[in-house]
């Protein structure tokens, strides 16, 4: 691995190291949402079918990874704005290839490593195994995590484009398709238009497609192999949005004065 | 003396302002380069250029004869820059921050690199402390240590001793000295401290709205400001020294009783001084005071120069 894919996983390691908030960010929203998901599918399992309600964690867990993906990617990048330390990292042979590699990379792990905490949690918690996703659970987080990556990087492009003036978007881009894209009921139950919408986003197809897993073992390769062509699609627009942004910053001097 | 920096009809354009304004310049291998001007002068916005932050709208910059928009890994691969005005990752340790940076700047051996620095800066009793936790001065050093680790062929200094108190500022002064003595890197050096500058740079470019308005060796630009300052201590009468200002027109400065202070060009200082014994003003002490670099920046970014 290059040394400088490296050290800023290293930056990242040291980081989480000495901040109780980042360690807040990762483990506490996601537990304490844990919580509340989990007693809502004991409660909906009254009037329903137990794996019916059940498939409300399995919204949350894949949502999760949309949530951690993205907020690593972009978070990173906040925490060294808001230390003044981004323009050093910036002046050093690092390549923008390397710096995305390496944030892929910590996303990927922190990803792996809260997912799997919070779904131990939900097992011994409320008997819910995320393994009923068989073999189609793989595909369905790689791509959610692939779809974060692509959120995360524009975002960034963003940032850096108009400055920290927008940095509520870390927080809130992905959260406006939460209600669309079939995270914790069918899309079928939304209005025409909006199914159309929420069509156009690989998570749906993911989210759909996971919750007949869990219901019934099957697992929809059709709907996997849309997801991996949208995701494609979706990370070749935020890259090439993310190169326009950034050389657009240099041009107009946004991107030297992001530190303030 | 080979080139380290060739900068070559830089502009930087925001709209219909022009931050830098085509302007050309160049630092040899060893060589101490102060880089002054009055805020707004276009110095941040150089430094931003040359250290690929900010796109140039046109001109060139050529590091060890490469063009650093063609090879900007190798270029700053082999340059670094330390800045009052940056900081390090806060919630960390120092020795985390220099050995992330390290890692960045592919240092081979980092601990030992790192533990040579901290040894020469005085900062081995701050390795293990939260960067954030540090004063004002401490951040400063750690800051130039971050800058040495990859070895830098050319140091972008950008009022490196802002915050320091007298004596570290003048320890941090000896080490750069001694940098260029030892390893004969190249500094471009900004400072708001004129006496700094006269110090340790070789050559002196004084920028102002953009554009370059001199550049020389420090005491080539005082000789660029015409005035200086007399002082004469006298014995008796005040009025004669009066009534000579009058007549030359000189604006004249009674500090104490016995002592008379006035600005004129150099070349006039032997008629004055002839002009007022004629008076009968006896003088008992003359004192010139030349032109300080700090007057020449003044001069500048008063409009007096341009």
């Amino acid at each position: 691995m290059s040394q400088r894919i490296y050290s800023l996983l290293l930056l990242t390691y040291y980081y989480h190291k000495h901040s109780l908030e980042a360690m807040v960010d990762a483990v506490w929203w996601s537990l304490v949402s844990l919580l509340v998901f989990g007693f809502m599918a004991m409660y909906l399992a009254r009037g329903s079918s137990e794996s019916e309600a059940a498939t409300i964690l399995v919204g949350f867990i894949l949502w999760d990874i949309l949530r951690l993906g993205q907020d690593s990617i972009t978070l990173t990048v906040l925490r060294e704005i808001w230390s003044r330390n981004l323009s050093n990292i910036f002046t050093t042979p690092l390549s923008v290839k390397e710096f995305f590699i390496a944030q892929m990379i910590m996303s990927g792990i922190k990803t792996l490593v809260v997912t799997s905490i919070m779904s131990t949690i939900a097992y011994y918690l409320y008997g819910f195994s995320i393994t009923r996703l068989s073999w189609g659970l793989p595909f369905y987080a790689v791509n959610i995590l692939l779809f974060s990556w692509a959120a995360g990087i524009f975002v960034l492009g963003l940032l850096f484009r108009f400055g920290t003036r927008l940095q509520a978007l870390v927080w809130s881009l992905v959260v406006v398709l939460q209600p669309i894209a079939g995270v914790f009921y069918p899309i079928s139950i939304l209005p025409n238009f909006v199914q159309r919408i929420a069509l156009l986003f690989p998570i749906t197809y993911i989210f759909e497609a996971s919750r007949v897993t869990f219901l019934t073992g099957y697992v929809d390769t059709r709907a996997i192999i849309t997801a991996f062509v949208l995701n494609a699609l979706y990370l070749t627009l935020a890259i090439w949005s993310f190169a326009t942004m950034f050389r657009k910053a240099k041009k107009t001097g946004e991107f030297a004065r992001l530190e303030g | 003396m080979a080139n380290v920096l060739y900068v070559s009809r830089l502009l930087k354009s925001f709209g219909s302002f022009t931050a830098v304004n085509r302007i050309s310049f160049s630092i040899g291998e060893g060589e101490v380069v102060g880089f002054l001007g009055p805020n707004g002068a276009g110095k941040t916005t150089t430094i931003q250029m040359l250290l690929g932050l900010t796109e140039p709208t046109d001109g060139s910059i050529h590091y060890f004869g490469k063009n650093f928009a063609d090879h900007r890994s190798y270029c700053l691969s082999r340059i670094n820059i330390s800045s009052a005005f940056n900081t390090l990752q806060g919630r960390i340790t120092v020795y985390e921050n220099l050995r992330v940076f390290a890692g960045l700047y592919n240092v081979p051996n980092p601990v030992k690199r790192i533990a040579e620095l901290s040894e020469r800066l005085e900062l081995r009793g701050l390795l293990n402390k939260v960067y954030k936790d540090l004063s004002a001065g401490q951040k400063t050093r750690v800051n130039l240590v971050k800058s040495l680790l990859n070895n830098p062929r050319l140091l972008l200094m950008d009022e490196p001793t802002a915050s320091l108190d007298p004596d570290i500022a003048d320890k941090a002064l000896t080490f750069i000295e001694s940098l260029r003595k030892e390893h004969n890197v190249s500094i471009l050096f900004t400072s708001h401290n004129m006496n700094e500058v006269t110090r340790i740079c070789d050559r002196v470019i004084f920028l102002d709205k953009g554009n370059i308005v001199a550049e020389d060796t420090p005491l080539g630009l005082t000789k660029l400001v015409k005035f200086a300052t007399l002082r004469l201590t006298f014995d008796g009468n005040k009025k004669p020294i009066i009534e000579y200002g009058a007549e030359e027109g000189l604006t004249l400065h009674f500090p104490r009783t016995q002592v008379v202070e006035f600005t004129i060009e150099e070349q006039n200082i032997p008629k004055v001084i002839f002009g007022l014994s004629k008076k009968g003003v006896y003088m008992t002490d003359i004192d010139t005071q030349k032109p300080r670099l700090e007057q020449v920046f003044l001069d500048i970014a008063r409009g007096g120069l341009t």
